[in-house]
């Protein structure tokens, strides 16, 4: 039986203040200060129990603010795939005050003080953003609180969206390597929403209504179902002013926001599916379901996959891009809220069969698991994800990123810990998780096989 | 053909060294914190790094020792070759990139350096491509004494000054060589023809790239006001195209505008680039020639000039918030002849830009120039006759 931890503890010396920050009275009549770690401070509103996380980052008089929405396809049913995508391309149509019809619309508005401004959605979640110079912050929080509860949300900007996500659709199925991507969420999977695409399945973006998506936004968009987060060249004390003046009066959702509660059946018995398109080059993707990204083996499953494929003196490397077999090979574990993949996919060298890059790809998976990891390239991985995490918060737009994902797995403080939790891992961690999880009778395997006409 | 061998050579630089082979160093690297790549373009070779404060010693070590020394081992060629074709492969794949591609033939002659060949061309160009050919392009780059290293962030100033002693002194032997001299070329235009379809199959998206050459150079002062002009056409979720092509018709999801392709040497082009479903592309086509057609004759107004270098000016300070970003713009403002501190004096350069500086670019460059069309997904018959009818 192999040893797997439950939930990882948190980290009393490092990641909880011992004191709280200096926000004087007022402020903390309006918030509670929860806690802090790697810089990044916690708060909630009283009013609402809007979560808020601020950072002071930088020397430049930059900053980002990210709103994160814990809703994302994982959420959606049957008949109204791609709602929460829908939503996101609505709530830039705007709000009584900020819409086109007044020549205030939010990328006018914001745009023109400079924001690079955008919104994305994902399994777990959807997250608005705007990052800009910091003397604008009240203009993105002003918008920010207005659409949380006043989109418009009206049937004629709904069908005028509507042909546009078609668009992004249709555009989606141009591209090979998305549909595989699609092809192998829906094969391992045969439950959990994390089956269907983020943007939905066509038939239910060229049907669904207004009143649907009003009654996804009324059930899900709430403060009490979202994190503010600053990063930047802010002040504590101005942002959390700003904030409390602009959420403060939103009141909490009236009802509980919903859970999900369906769990993927275990799979018994291997899964293999083809997508044969018109194109030049093969691919080979694997499956193989893995935990939620709060349990406990979820960073070794990264550093794994760093073995694997992280950089020339990887495994896979080595074994399939540097002997000619593959033009490239690459995997990566899936941090989700719920059970995810760890996902390897090869592409074929010109000459070479999708079932040659197959049996590669399971050499090396065997090797991994029969001999388990060596010390070096353990400490290399470390090193690498190291590294990598520190590159990967080199701006207040890449820090609200990065805890963007934490938030949607569902604890922001994944994000403060993860070094410390990754320096602490073992030779042990790794070889066991390489035998838990890389199980070829639970694993989706697909091909993506070219056919070749011309042009 | 010398892109190809350019494109050839900046692969092989992170392959092995005379000292060191290509494990060794990425291990070194790892190990360091630091990570590196190259890249080319037809006037300069770039590297770019970084490295966590204490690994910048050995990343520069690193760098200049790929730069000065590189094995060319012909196994490891044969190998990157591979790799390229099969990136060659699939750009083909993209309905997007053929769209473009195609607009850059129709628009420029294949001597211009924006010029554009075939997936089929440039396939076999890589495969005539030997390791001698690499040799003497490395040869004739390390002998260049035009070099320009910009260092951003936390820089513990001794080690650096060690490797950058170091590193010159790998260059030493070479003697120096010829300035490069870039041939200064406004216009290199040749309409083959007005529309032109490239068919794929399986794409039933469609991508669109449009536009014509623009005779000016990066550093003409023509280039700000021509820069801004198109940036207010379709340079972002609030331009007129965005606004009119997307938000009010739902015709497409992205739809944008720019220049392209200007660089100190030689004049580029400006592009319109619209994806568009099978049912939209001949209304959505057509709507945006007409926003396109109007803006070219009606100019810009006050407010949207105003609006659009506040923009520019915003969203460059917010980009430069990392050292990498940082570090390129410099580099950048090094390469144009402004000098390092061309971050500080582009917002500058953005301000100074008058309504009436970009109505005459418009006047000048833009307005009653024909467009070359360029399509590329699955058409069929009906379609492509309507296409060209259009023409």
């Amino acid at each position: 039986m192999s040893k797997s931890p439950s939930r990882r503890k948190r980290k009393s010396s490092k990641e909880v203040a011992s004191e709280d920050p200096p926000i004087g009275t007022e402020l903390a009549r309006v918030f509670d200060f929860v806690g802090d770690a790697d810089g990044i401070e916690e708060y909630r509103l009283k009013s609402n129990g809007l979560q808020v996380l601020y950072m002071r980052q930088g020397i430049a008089p930059v900053a980002t603010t990210m709103i994160t929405y814990r809703v994302g396809s994982r959420n959606e049913s049957a008949g109204l795939t791609g709602a929460t995508h829908f939503l996101e391309h609505l709530m830039f149509k705007g709000t009584e005050r900020f819409n086109r019809r007044r020549g205030t619309s939010i990328f006018e508005v914001l745009q023109s003080v400079g924001a690079q401004v955008n919104a994305t959605t994902w399994l777990d979640r959807t997250n608005y953003y705007e990052m800009m110079e910091s003397e604008h912050l009240s203009l993105a929080l002003d918008i920010e609180s207005d659409r949380m509860r006043n989109a418009l949300l009206n049937e004629e900007d709904v069908e005028s969206e509507r042909t546009v996500i078609l668009n992004e659709f249709d555009r989606g199925e141009n591209e090979s390597q998305r549909r595989l991507f699609h092809l192998l969420w829906s094969t391992a999977f045969i439950a959990h929403p994390y089956r269907h695409p983020t943007i939905g399945w066509r038939s239910d973006i060229e049907s669904v209504t207004a009143a649907d998506l009003r009654n996804f936004y009324d059930t899900y968009y709430w403060p009490n179902n979202a994190t503010l987060s600053i990063i930047g060249g802010v002040e504590r004390v101005e942002a959390l002013e700003q904030v409390a003046d602009r959420f403060g009066p939103i009141s909490s959702s009236p009802l509980n926001i919903p859970d999900v509660t369906t769990r993927e059946p275990l799979q018994s018995g291997e899964r293999r599916f083809e997508l044969n398109m018109s194109g030049e080059v093969g691919s080979v993707v694997m499956g193989y379901h893995t935990p939620g990204g709060r349990h406990g083996d979820a960073d070794a499953l990264g550093v794994l996959s760093m073995i694997l494929s992280g950089g020339k003196t990887s495994r896979f490397y080595r074994a399939l891009t540097d002997t000619g077999l593959a033009a490239y090979a690459h995997a990566s574990s899936m941090t989700l809220r719920d059970s995810g993949l760890f996902i390897l996919i090869a592409s074929p060298a010109d000459g070479i069969d999708n079932a040659s890059i197959e049996s590669a790809l399971d050499r090396e998976l065997d090797r991994v698991i029969q001999e388990g990891v060596e010390q070096g390239e353990l400490s290399l991985a470390k090193k690498q994800v190291r590294t990598q995490t520190l590159f990967g918060r080199d701006s207040s737009y890449a820090i609200a990123a990065q805890l963007n994902e934490a938030i949607a797995t569902g604890d922001w403080r994944l994000y403060a810990g993860q070094l410390d939790r990754v320096e602490a891992l073992s030779k042990e961690d790794i070889d066991r998780v390489a035998r838990t999880y890389l199980a070829k009778d639970a694993r989706s395997v697909g091909y993506l096989n070219p056919v070749r006409q011309g042009t | 053909m010398d892109e190809f061998v350019s494109d050839l050579l900046i692969r092989m630089l992170d392959k092995g060294t005379q000292v060191r082979d290509r494990f060794e160093i990425s291990h070194q690297l790892d190990m360091a914190g630091a990570e590196r790549s190259y890249a080319s373009t037809d006037e300069y070779l770039h590297f770019r790094g970084r490295s966590v404060a204490k690994g910048i010693g050995p990343l520069m070590d690193i760098i200049f020792e790929e730069l000065s020394a590189p094995c060319f081992d012909p196994t490891q060629f044969s190998s990157v070759r591979a790799q390229f074709d099969h990136a060659v492969l699939r750009s083909m794949e993209s309905t997007s990139s053929m769209a473009s591609d195609q607009l850059q033939r129709m628009i420029y002659s294949p001597d211009h350096p924006n010029y554009q060949f075939l997936g089929s061309t440039v396939r076999l160009a890589y495969s005539d491509t030997s390791v001698d050919d690499l040799v003497d392009r490395h040869e004739h780059v390390s002998r260049s004494p035009a070099f320009v290293l910009v260092l951003v962030g936390s820089i513990d100033e001794s080690a650096v000054l060690s490797a950058l002693e170091k590193g010159i002194a790998r260059f030493a032997d070479s003697g120096g060589g010829d300035p490069i001299t870039v041939p200064i070329e406004r216009q290199s235009t040749r309409f083959s023809s007005r529309t032109r379809l490239y068919s794929m199959r399986d794409k039933q998206n469609l991508d669109v790239a449009a536009g014509f050459p623009l005779p000016i150079l990066r550093s003409d002062a023509e280039f700000v006001p021509a820069y801004v002009a198109s940036y207010i056409l379709g340079g972002n979720f609030s331009s007129r195209l965005m606004q009119q092509v997307r938000d009010e018709r739902g015709l497409t999801y992205g739809i944008r505008s720019g220049l392209s392709g200007v660089t100190v040497g030689h004049g580029g082009h400006f592009q319109v680039a619209v994806t568009l479903s099978q049912q939209s592309l001949l209304e959505g086509l057509g709507v945006t020639r007409k926003v396109v057609a109007d803006y070219f004759a009606e100019g810009a107004t006050t407010a949207e000039v105003e609006q659009k270098k506040a923009t520019i000016r915003g969203s460059y300070s917010a980009r430069l918030s990392t050292t990498l970003s940082l570090a390129a713009a410099i580099r950048q403002g090094v390469e144009l002849g402004y000098g390092p501190h061309y971050p500080d004096t582009y917002r500058d350069e953005i301000s100074r830009v008058a309504v009436s500086d970009i109505n005459e670019a418009i006047a000048t460059y833009f307005r009653d120039v024909p467009m070359a069309v360029s399509v590329a997904g699955t058409i069929d018959e009906t379609t492509a006759a309507a296409l060209l009818r259009e023409e």
